[in-house]
């Protein structure tokens, strides 16, 4: 996914990639991206950018932005990877975490690419995988928590330091595990709290997305896009706010060891930090919450959270059976040609 | 709207309102759950005791947070954006 561009990635309405129609159906994009994850590597025979550029007549502003594929080797006949195209990795990113991510700022020089969808409609295709990836961030977030959790909890049953403020716990020790403090189960139940509550809510929102795709109701189905669309930005959001205050209380757990990289816990901060900002900060998830999902359609997509009329939509029994629609499609891919839940952002 | 910085003020502490009163909605819904179980009788009672307890821990210290959130948002925008930029 290449959208960023040193000088916009929140107003993408700002950026300057260019596409040139070629007359054989093909462009050719000229730019320079950045903070690209997996921008390059040699993990794969080829890597396929899809790449946010404007073409010659594009209006301004978000309203002009057009999605591309542009591929690293450009197909043979046969489909195979051929010729080298003009996309490359013109440096690293040097980050504060994730390092084991190739993120890269990426050089496009008249590389052929292909329109995706409808010209100057590219941020709403780019949208229908952005929701997901949201989601996918959110549970990141919980990743960092559930890391830090086990972590913490294996220090703090075996770390000996000072003895219960109730009285000793463990007289053949030279003092009692950590674990006994309030302190340490203060941060402990935190995290375990956050997590489980996290869990419960990250499958709620799952469930729904499933029903969304199955449900053989046609408004069952539009009240869990209502409600997948609503919840997106708060698991976002939420879920990785908490897993790196998670991280950070995990990492206090652990005293002045915390704080050295052999013992783990001080990577799974700094990794847990970008969940925050990526994929749309977590500023923009409240906007969109806020500004978009709470007012959208006078307040329909808050009613499937707050007042949920069916039994079996947002509130699922385990009595509710359905079976699989034929006229629906059930693969991930479908769900990508599909219009997105959300409108495209605004710049 | 009548006022868009009314609305980008409150915002982020509106979110982490709303994804704590979700999360308190979930716990109690495990929480049920959890209890249900033991009435009825299981292998796993440490399991959903402990669930219990956990459930407990998150409705005394920390969905009263909300409280001091929903204060934040509705104090509203005014000092937030009040400053001049010279001063900053």
């Amino acid at each position: 996914m290449c959208l960023t561009e040193a000088h916009c990635g929140t107003d993408l309405g700002l950026l300057r990639t260019k596409a040139v129609p070629q007359g054989d159906g093909s462009y050719a994009i000229t730019g320079s991206k950045i903070f690209i994850s997996a921008g390059d590597h040699d993990l794969t025979e080829n890597i396929v950018h899809l790449v946010l550029a404007k073409l010659p007549d594009a209006p301004k502003g978000v309203k002009g932005i057009s999605l591309f594929l542009v591929p690293k080797f450009l197909p043979r006949a046969d489909g195979t990877p051929g010729e080298r195209n003009g996309v490359t990795c013109s440096a690293l990113e040097h980050k504060m975490g994730i390092k084991a991510s190739a993120t890269c700022q990426m050089s496009f020089d008249d590389a052929k690419g292909w329109l995706v969808g409808e010209p100057h409609k590219g941020m709403r295709a780019m949208f229908t995988m952005m929701n997901s990836e949201r989601l996918s961030v959110g549970i990141q977030g919980l990743g960092a928590g559930e890391a830090a959790y086990q972590g913490a909890v294996a220090y703090a049953k075996e770390r000996l330091q000072g003895r219960s403020l109730v009285g000793t716990k463990r007289p053949d020790l030279p003092a009692d595990p950590i674990l006994v403090h309030p302190d340490v189960r203060r941060m402990l139940m935190t995290i375990r709290a956050y997590n489980e509550g996290c869990r419960a809510l990250g499958a709620w929102v799952a469930r729904s997305l499933d029903v969304m795709e199955h449900h053989p109701d046609p408004a069952e189905r539009r009240r869990a896009e209502d409600f997948s669309a609503l919840m997106t930005p708060v698991v976002k959001a939420l879920f990785t706010d908490l897993g790196f205050e998670s991280a950070s209380l995990g990492m206090q757990v652990y005293g002045g060891h915390g704080f050295i990289r052999d013992h783990g816990m001080e990577q799974y901060v700094r990794d847990a930090r970008i969940s925050m900002i990526y994929e749309g900060t977590n500023g923009i998830q409240a906007l969109d919450l806020v500004g978009r999902k709470l007012p959208a359609h006078a307040g329909r997509y808050l009613r499937s959270f707050f007042h949920p009329s069916s039994p079996s939509s947002t509130r699922p029994s385990r009595t509710t059976i359905w079976r699989r629609s034929p006229s629906r499609s059930p693969s991930p891919s479908a769900r990508c040609n599909s219009p997105p839940p959300t409108s495209p952002r605004r710049g | 709207m009548k006022d868009p910085e009314e609305a980008g003020a409150a915002a982020t502490e509106y979110l982490r309102l709303f994804g704590l009163v979700a999360l308190g909605y979930v716990w109690l819904r495990s929480a049920k759950v959890a209890h249900t179980a033991l009435k009825a009788g299981t292998d796993e009672r440490d399991f959903y005791e402990a669930k219990l307890t956990t459930a407990r821990f998150y409705m005394e210290r920390i969905l009263p947070q909300v409280a001091g959130l929903l204060a934040a948002v509705k104090s509203g925008k005014g000092a937030m954006m009040a400053l001049d930029e010279a001063m900053f």
